[in-house]
């Protein structure tokens, strides 16, 4: 089995390999298998990590995804935010 | 705002302004904080460096030592916050797993033997608001490393706050009390804190980029830093034949009951100012969050008056440091006057397409 990666490590590695709009409800049920019952995993905080992401430009806002209605708003990584996966363990896990 | 906007895009900076206000409270916090548990750490250092030994290495080794277990003791009351925040005590070992993380540790190494045993030693010389002041130009060496290394975005303004608050500095350390004595030495040491501080903030804000601040920040700033701290006073203390000031300074602290609540204090302060701090560099960048952390020359002067009028420190400052203080706060207003541009941190095509 992988080594389990830090939560928000996680959150730009899933969005980095599968390269596609995501919303923090999605996020959440897609790694809520991977840390059951961590508070961490919740919807709150991916959205919190989605955000910090996008502030320093690793992810854009893309779209909206109507089934969560304002809390649907969907992210997807940047070409900055793809370089980064070099500093991922299991992909390079790079300290500069 | 633009009525064309999409609404994802509306929802989007709505949520944005919240997350960038919140930034910007715990940031101006930490910078309270920060001369919260300097004060507290003066407080416990001079209540036993009367029986301790005298001169430059002596007050290095106490400032480094204390310091160390300050933040190792800061570090283990921030993973108990975690737990009853629901971050469980695995994330840590997830956490250290990731080198980037790692070099945390480095600016770890820039900011407390070298940063904040600077600033702490200048503090005991030339006083909390005058040291303060020269330290709080950590923000303009930050702001160049920051455009260098994190290509954050500047502008004007924000360039006009920095120079606004370097002149603060000066200001301030125009006029200095009568009960200052060492005057150029204080000065001296209290600039190598900025340098330190800018290495620090540039460094761990890449090392935020991908872990969460608030596990990497009392893992790898207060925990191993503190670790490395007392490393480096015992081996200092080995080289220069006095090690048997590790165990002298052991037995002034755990003798003093008043300053081992100093030191309770220090850490729970320190635990805060470290936490927001580092959370602000996710929230805010490098460059912002500096300046707003080291707005330390203005939050001196309140802080001081109350624990100088509760007793726990001696406190005094002149008119013409007030002046200096008020212009530095002038400045760092500038800088994140604002709070839109936090929006988007760093330059890049994608930011702007977004």
């Amino acid at each position: 089995m992988a080594k389990k990666l830090p939560i928000k490590t996680r959150v730009i590695e899933w969005c980095i390999l599968n390269d596609r709009p995501v919303c923090a409800h999605e996020l959440a049920d897609i790694l809520a298998s991977e840390y059951p019952g961590e508070k961490s995993a919740g919807v709150k905080k991916i959205d919190n990590i989605l955000d910090c992401y996008c502030r320093v430009g690793f992810m854009k806002p893309v779209g909206l995804d109507e089934k969560y209605g304002d809390e649907g708003v969907q992210y997807q990584v940047t070409e900055a935010g793809k370089a980064e996966l070099p500093y991922v363990p299991g992909h390079g896990n790079k300290a500069f | 705002m633009d009525n064309n906007m999409p609404r994802y895009k509306v929802l989007y900076e709505a949520k944005q302004m919240k997350a960038i206000r919140f930034g910007l409270v715990i940031a101006f916090m930490s910078a309270m904080f920060n001369c919260v548990f300097q004060n507290f750490n003066v407080a416990a250092t001079s209540l036993i460096e009367g029986d301790f030994a005298t001169g430059l290495l002596a007050a290095y080794v106490m400032s480094v030592f204390t310091l160390g277990i300050c933040e190792f003791g800061g570090g283990i009351i921030t993973f108990i916050y975690n737990l009853f925040r629901g971050i469980p005590l695995a994330e840590i070992r997830r956490t250290w797993s990731v080198n980037s993380g790692k070099t945390i540790m480095l600016s770890a190494l820039c900011a407390g033997p070298v940063g904040t045993a600077a600033s702490v030693m200048s503090i005991a010389l030339i006083g909390s608001t005058y040291a303060n002041c020269i330290i709080g130009l950590a923000p303009v060496v930050t702001a160049l490393l920051g455009k260098i290394i994190l290509k954050e975005k500047m502008n004007g303004r924000v360039w006009a706050g920095i120079v606004i608050s370097v002149a603060g500095a000066i200001v301030a350390t125009m006029g200095v009390p009568d009960n200052v004595t060492n005057l150029v030495l204080g000065v001296i040491i209290a600039a190598i804190a900025p340098v330190a501080f800018a290495l620090e903030g540039i460094i761990s804000t890449h090392g935020v980029d991908v872990t969460d601040p608030m596990v990497a920040c009392p893992l790898f700033r207060m925990v191993m830093s503190g670790i490395f701290e007392v490393a480096i006073a015992i081996i200092l203390c080995l080289i220069t034949g006095h090690i048997g000031w590790i165990g002298m300074l052991c037995g002034l602290i755990t003798s003093t009951p008043m300053c081992m609540v100093w030191m309770l204090c220090t850490m729970i302060a320190m635990s805060i100012q470290y936490n927001m701090g580092y959370t602000s560099f996710n929230y805010c960048g490098a460059v912002k969050s500096e300046a707003i952390l080291w707005t330390g020359a203005f939050w001196t002067i309140p802080v001081g008056f109350i624990m100088g009028g509760l007793g726990i420190i001696d406190y005094r400052v002149t008119g013409i440091g007030m002046l200096g203080a008020v212009l530095v706060v002038i400045g760092i207003m500038l800088v994140v006057a604002k709070p839109s541009e936090l929006f988007s941190l760093r330059d890049g095509e994608e930011q702007e397409a977004a």
